[in-house]
């Protein structure tokens, strides 16, 4: 029900007579005619913050003669205080904080920030600044004290008159850390498209205090002070998850939030489509396809140079033969599937008057063997991160990789 | 004449590389890149191929004496392009370097789809390892993008029987290297082919393109395996499911998979649940926490984590070399009392 009142004027309510004449309420609902007992509440529609509303009832019973009398207290709001006494902001970012305070009739903390509008403040501006709806900027690192007052009904009084109450608190802004977030490692050397070394910077400045508070044992940092480090990986351990080496910046006793890096390493040939076709110059042609895999199980990004390498001398499984063992290759790869590689595995030049002929009929008759180890990182021959072993197994009709093992550190 | 340092250091090349065959790394075909690169994409018969002179190739640091060659082309189809001239014959040069790195030649009176770019004026080939790939005469011309005509034509390939089954797999293994998903229909129409073989090598490029229309003709090859079949055909297939297989509904095949007696195959099972993700790989994947490969054991525990959100107990490989029996304890605990 809603009705407006004057000032000193009152509303009446019989409830016995809402009850039995099943009158409706603004949505046309009605209370049902069995109905003894229940709640209620009273509230000042215009909420403007300074009402003056006073309940008050009488009880009759008609069946038993008893009659009592009582009034409700004011519904106000008590110990108002921050959302966030120690707010945290990061330099040169903002943070929001607002006033909670216990609503009585509801029994729970409520945000009434709205009463606060406009009485905002901090101690210091030059380390942070606040905003009339409670937003705080960071200006420098530091530490500084911050407040806000405002009208508020904040007694038990029956008349829940506003009264102007300040809340305090403190504003900590934090120093922030920017850099690129992955390292990679391929056994020391410089791969163009790969960070193997990333610097971090801080916002807090030259006082600033490194330290590393998850998988030290991944990284080697250049310093624990100053505006920025050097980060490389440690090539002894890599992360198992995105993000797990983590480091913070402290500044004026105020610690960043952590900063997530992760590194990685190429580590393992996932081998894929092996397709053997004829060829007219060396006979056949077989191509093993691989997938070049970082520790946790990622596809390598950017173009990456690679090389194999041979880990043993030519076996001959064919006496008389005059195949060979020439150099090993060596690519980059190329996008846009920049971890794809193949190994292209033939026959000998048919015009070189092979022994044997190499043929194209599935021949398994075994010619010559070598061992072969795969690298990633570079095109000279046993540098870059080693991520394959094999063996070469050429027979007249098609050639295979044996005895696979990667990743193979 | 005079020998200079340059001389010398080619003649220690081609001696090193004098007769020599075994292997040599390259890029992995890509036929959307590759039909992208060529600004020619033609059909045709070669009609001559003729030696111009001599050159070198430059591949790093390594610089390899090769034949400068031109090929003629009788052009049956531009299928990008366009073929200068009202000849139905085109020129284009390449390079055969004298020993084995890769790079692959154009042999006379050969018919393929042939990629050329052209570069200071004359028509090359637009990628020396992958000039070509396989087609046959009188292939229906349709319409769409160059690369659907491409797949077009491989399709052709496929679906001929007069076509020995070598180039209808080379074509099987072209269509699986593009994302199109013209690729996956030319495919599909391929799943009942006689040959064992080649469809195997379809099934294997529509898993690998995470299409299950024939996971149930690969769980029973192998978890029956014919020992007649080459193990390339067996590796293709599990590599497949390995890496392309992502979809819930293979979930009951893939824990059928996971008790294969291949070590290979229960990799590909155990990998496939684990790029799922979903909770009904769960159970699959606890099942193997016990298997005899490590590998098997690793894609498990790293699946379970992430599925579970578990990252603190995702290991990388080598701390699950180092620390196996922890992360295996934590996983077989996490499902006592789950």
């Amino acid at each position: 029900m809603e009705q407006t009142l004057q000032p000193d004027d009152q509303m009446w309510i019989d409830v016995g007579k809402l009850i039995r004449e099943h009158v409706p309420d603004k949505n046309g609902k009605t209370l049902p005619p069995d109905l003894s007992s229940g709640s209620y509440e009273i509230r000042d529609l215009t909420d403007i913050g300074a009402v003056s509303l006073f309940e008050g009832k009488v009880i009759y019973d008609k069946t038993y003669g008893h009659v009592a009398y009582g009034c409700a207290n004011c519904c106000d709001y008590q110990h108002p205080f921050m959302a966030y006494y120690a707010l945290d902001i990061p330099f040169r970012g903002t943070a929001q904080n607002g006033v909670t305070a216990y609503q009585l009739c509801l029994d729970m903390y409520v945000d009434v920030s709205s009463y606060f509008w406009n009485g905002w403040y901090t101690g210091n501006t030059a380390i942070a600044t606040v905003g009339a709806g409670g937003i705080f900027t960071g200006v420098s690192v530091g530490s500084t004290s911050s407040s806000t007052n405002g009208t508020i009904q904040d007694t038990q009084l029956r008349n829940c008159p506003s009264v102007l109450v300040n809340v305090n608190g403190t504003a900590n802004v934090y120093p922030t850390i920017s850099g690129p977030n992955t390292v990679w490692y391929f056994s020391n050397l410089t791969v163009s498209g790969y960070p193997t070394s990333i610097q971090l910077t801080s916002s807090g400045g030259s006082s600033t205090t490194w330290n590393i508070t998850a998988g030290a044992n991944k990284i080697n940092v250049s310093s624990f002070t100053g505006s920025s480090i050097n980060v490389l990986s440690s090539g002894a351990a890599f992360s198992s998850s995105v993000g797990d080496v983590k480091l913070t910046a402290t500044t004026n006793g105020q610690t960043s939030s952590p900063f997530s890096i992760t590194t990685r390493t190429p580590n393992q040939l996932v081998p894929g489509t092996i397709t053997t076709s004829c060829n007219s110059t060396y006979g056949y042609l077989t191509t093993a396809n691989y997938t070049i895999q970082d520790q946790l199980l990622a596809s390598l990004p950017s173009a990456v140079p690679l090389n194999e390498n041979w880990t043993t001398g030519q076996v001959i499984d064919y006496p008389g033969t005059n195949w060979i063992i020439p150099p090993p290759g060596f690519t980059t790869t190329t996008g846009p599937d920049f971890a794809h590689m193949a190994d292209f595995m033939s026959g000998k030049n048919l015009q070189n008057s092979p022994n044997p002929v190499p043929t194209c009929d599935g021949n398994g008759t075994p010619v010559q063997h070598v061992g072969q180890e795969w690298r990633i990182g570079s095109l000279a021959t046993g540098f870059g991160r080693r991520v394959q072993t094999d063996t070469v197994q050429q027979y007249k009709a098609y050639s295979a990789h044996l005895s696979i093992v990667s990743p193979a550190p | 004449m005079r020998v200079t340092k340059r001389h010398v250091a080619l003649s220690i090349v081609t001696l090193l590389l004098a007769h020599s065959a075994v292997s040599w790394p390259g890029p992995a075909l890509n036929l959307d890149k590759l039909t992208a690169d060529a600004s020619l994409v033609a059909v045709g018969q070669i009609t001559s191929v003729r030696e111009v002179g001599r050159t070198t190739v430059q591949l790093g640091n390594l610089t390899a004496p090769a034949q400068a060659m031109v090929a003629e082309l009788h052009v049956d189809h531009v299928l990008k392009g366009t073929a200068e001239g009202s000849s139905s014959s085109v020129s284009f040069h390449f390079v055969v370097p004298d020993e084995f790195i890769g790079w692959q030649s154009v042999t006379l009176l050969s018919y393929r789809v042939f990629f050329l770019a052209e570069s200071s004026g004359e028509l090359r080939l637009a990628n020396p390892y992958y000039p070509s790939v396989v087609a046959i005469p009188g292939a229906k011309m349709q319409g769409g993008t160059a690369i659907e005509r491409v797949i077009d034509q491989l399709g052709a390939v496929l679906e001929s029987t007069q076509t020995p089954v070598q180039e209808r797999r080379e074509a099987v293994f072209a269509l699986s290297s593009t994302k199109s998903p013209a690729a996956i229909h030319a495919l599909r129409r391929a799943t009942e082919v006689k040959d064992i073989a080649l469809r195997l090598s379809v099934a294997a490029a529509l898993l690998e393109h995470n299409d299950l229309s024939t996971l149930k003709f690969a769980e029973d090859t192998l978890l029956k395996p014919d020992p007649t079949l080459s193990p390339d055909i067996l590796h293709n297939l599990s590599y497949g499911i390995f890496v392309g297989v992502k979809d819930e509904q293979a979930v009951p095949s893939l824990a059928r998979l996971l008790h294969a007696s291949s070590i290979e195959t229960r990799r590909a099972a155990a990998s496939a649940l684990m790029h799922t993700g979903s909770s009904p790989c769960i159970d699959p994947l606890l099942s193997t926490l016990n298997d005899p490969d490590l590998e098997v054991r690793y894609y498990s525990v790293v699946g379970l984590a992430e599925i579970t959100g578990q990252t603190d107990w995702r290991p990388n490989m080598d701390d699950f070399v180092s620390d196996q029996q922890r992360y295996l304890n934590h996983w077989k605990d996490w499902a006592k009392n789950r």
